[in-house]
């Protein structure tokens, strides 16, 4: 049950915060929810990247 | 493409084609909520569930608080299924005892029914008692496809009001699609399926003695098979018609018992795009101009018709490595010809790659064939159905907002390539319609592509690839763009009930869900509070051929732009290995 809970209400109040930013993006303000997710995914990528350059061995 | 099968093919569209008006008119009066007969009967049940629920169907929402109850209500339903396979073996209902559902299987379930996928990790008969199957998994049908039509109705909202700060009363939207359009089609539905030999019964299991015995992998001879019974019937029905798919057995609707005869397989496969299809006249009439909602389903069939044309005729052509062995497969009055493993005799075909076109152009995911077994250009063309954002017809709901995302960024691109303001349906596109359509095309293809690179890079995901090389690639991307489009259809080769494939689809088809429904509805919300802008001479209008081609190409733009890469790793380089 805990799992389910944890994740369930995670991912809920998660969305949740999400129509919030949203709201928030929709009155004008500059926060824009594309920039944070390609900023995520860029960020990751660059993680991996490097890491892949100094430990291939993890990845083999 | 023999004869017969361009006859089957035809009728299905026909008849198809054909209901399109009746019930779109018959459903965008239920949302305006004009006298449309059913009313009068229902109308104390739909009264009572709102006494029950303390709500006032007439308080209208802003879309936040619209998405919230959305959210809420689905998290509501996520944890009883949940529950419900957690304590199964204390219920009634469930004579063949079967024990609890593990935590992870139970999650994926749970997440997997609320949001509308129907992935299936579990079987069926092995796996969920009868109370499970009926008050878990096919109230949730309803539900979940319910919520669907719901988002969708807001958003035509948005188009429709002006100056408005609101876009509707979820429980309003919710209750009405559930009782006076899934319920009654639904019971309808149930009992033709009956009338074609569905089970539909309490009794347990039933073993019988085999009239051929034969013998087990291991040599043992066998004399008895038991036989899976249930009230399937009324599962199966809404399954198609909410575009869910989960089955009630274990190899869906491929089952004598799932689906016995051609008619049964007929009416199955009209209720996988009878509703996706009807919705777009029920949003041209909720729009004030029907033009619009026959584009977008012209647009619709566009990519529809020929990419199952093409599968068909992948599956006919059969396997190459058969035909350079000199083996037979050409169609004659012996055999169907073709590539038929994985295939029931009694559809054959056209029929089964009909039906994996449909259910994967609709967010459906039942099956009537094993998709693992198509050659790899007819497996990649439901892959890419799937990975075009599930806007084909798409979900119940889920596909059209889908579309009309896609619309409102064709008209931006036709807008920046002329020099016209961009407007649709009298509403102009500004920068946040246009993020929150960027977020409507980005989420997708970061889940399946992000879900698939992650499985494949360790043993957490290879280990359960049955078919190693290309095809075992496919296999993984089948399953995150199943989950990640909330389709749920599977190469079944992948043994997909671990512990990572669970935990990871399940959240796969959370975010493909909710994390598009939000955007959807912040989108709704802001094109409500618009004023309208009268159409001019620098208006394109949406209702022309011209513009459903512009829709088409930016969908299939968007779709192979993204995806052809990970295909070329998979069905593509099988394809060319088998050809070789």
């Amino acid at each position: 049950m805990s799992l389910v809970l944890a994740i369930g209400v995670t991912f809920f109040g998660l969305s949740a915060g999400i129509a919030v930013l949203l709201e928030h993006l929709l009155v004008e303000t500059r926060m824009s929810a594309i920039y944070l997710i390609g900023s995520i995914v860029a960020t990751l990528l660059l993680v991996y990247l490097t890491a892949a350059l100094l430990k291939p061995e993890w990845f083999a | 493409m023999n004869a017969l099968a361009i006859v089957q093919i035809v009728l299905y569209l026909a008849v198809l084609v054909a209901l399109v008006k009746p019930l779109g008119w018959y459903m965008a009066r239920v949302y305006e909520g004009k006298p449309f007969g059913l009313d009068w009967a229902l109308g104390w049940l739909e009264r009572l569930i709102y006494r029950a629920g303390g709500i006032d169907p007439a308080r209208e929402m802003s879309w936040k608080t619209y998405t919230l109850a959305m959210l809420a209500f689905n998290l509501l339903g996520l944890l009883a299924v949940y529950g419900l396979q957690r304590v199964q073996h204390l219920l009634p209902l469930n004579p063949q005892g079967l024990l609890a559902v593990p935590p992870d299987l139970a999650f994926n379930t749970a997440v997997s029914f609320a949001s509308n996928t129907n992935w299936q990790s579990y079987g069926g008969e092995t796996t969920l008692s009868y109370l499970t199957q009926m008050l878990g998994l096919t109230v949730q049908n309803f539900l979940s496809a319910a919520t669907g039509m719901a988002v969708l109705v807001a958003l035509v909202r948005g188009f429709v009001r002006r100056s408005s700060q609101t876009v509707g009363n979820f429980w309003y939207d919710l209750t009405r699609s559930t009782i006076y359009i899934l319920l009654p089609l639904s019971l309808v539905g149930a009992l033709l399926l009956v009338s074609q030999g569905v089970v539909q019964t309490f009794r347990e299991y039933q073993t019988v003695t085999l009239i051929e015995p034969t013998h087990d992998a291991g040599g043992a001879v066998v004399t008895d098979q038991t036989i899976a019974l249930g009230p399937a019937a009324s599962q199966v029905i809404i399954k198609q018609l909410g575009t869910n798919g989960g089955g009630f057995f274990n190899v869906n609707s491929s089952h004598p018992l799932e689906n016995p005869t051609p008619l049964s397989n007929f009416l199955e496969l009209l209720a996988i795009l009878l509703i996706p299809a009807a919705l777009c006249y029920t949003f041209g009439k909720m729009v004030g101009d029907t033009r619009q909602g026959w584009a977008v389903l012209a647009a619709m069939l566009v990519v529809f018709l020929p990419l199952a044309a093409f599968c068909y005729w992948s599956e006919q052509a059969g396997n190459p490595a058969l035909a350079d062995l000199g083996i037979d497969q050409e169609a004659g009055d012996r055999q169907p010809g073709g590539n038929m493993e994985g295939k029931e005799v009694r559809f054959g075909i056209a029929q089964s790659a009909l039906w994996a076109s449909a259910t994967t152009a609709a967010a459906n995911g039942s099956v009537n064939s094993m998709h693992d077994s198509y050659t790899p250009l007819g497996g990649l063309v439901p892959m890419w159905l799937m990975q075009l954002g599930e806007v084909i017809f798409g979900g119940v709901g889920s596909g059209l907002y889908g579309m009309l995302v896609f619309a409102v960024i064709a008209v931006f691109v036709a807008g920046l390539m002329v020099g016209r303001t961009p407007e649709y349906l009298g509403k102009k596109i500004e920068a946040f319609e246009m993020k929150m359509a960027a977020l409507v095309i980005l989420i997708p293809p970061l889940v399946v592509l992000g879900g698939t690179a992650v499985a494949v890079a360790g043993d957490w995901g290879t280990a359960s690839i049955t078919n190693p090389g290309p095809h075992g690639f496919s296999q993984v991307l089948y399953a995150f763009s199943s989950a990640g489009n909330n389709n749920g259809s599977a190469f079944g080769g992948l043994g997909a009930n671990t512990v990572f494939y669970n935990i990871s689809l399940g959240l796969a088809m959370l975010a493909a869900r909710y994390w598009l429904a939000i955007p959807v509805l912040a989108m709704a919300g802001s094109l409500a509070r618009k004023k309208a802008t009268p159409a001019s001479a620098g208006t394109l209008p949406t209702h022309t051929p011209l513009f459903v081609v512009v829709l088409v190409g930016v969908v299939i733009l968007v779709g192979a732009l993204t995806f052809v890469p990970a295909l070329a790793l998979g069905p593509i380089v099988e394809h060319l290995l088998l050809a070789g």
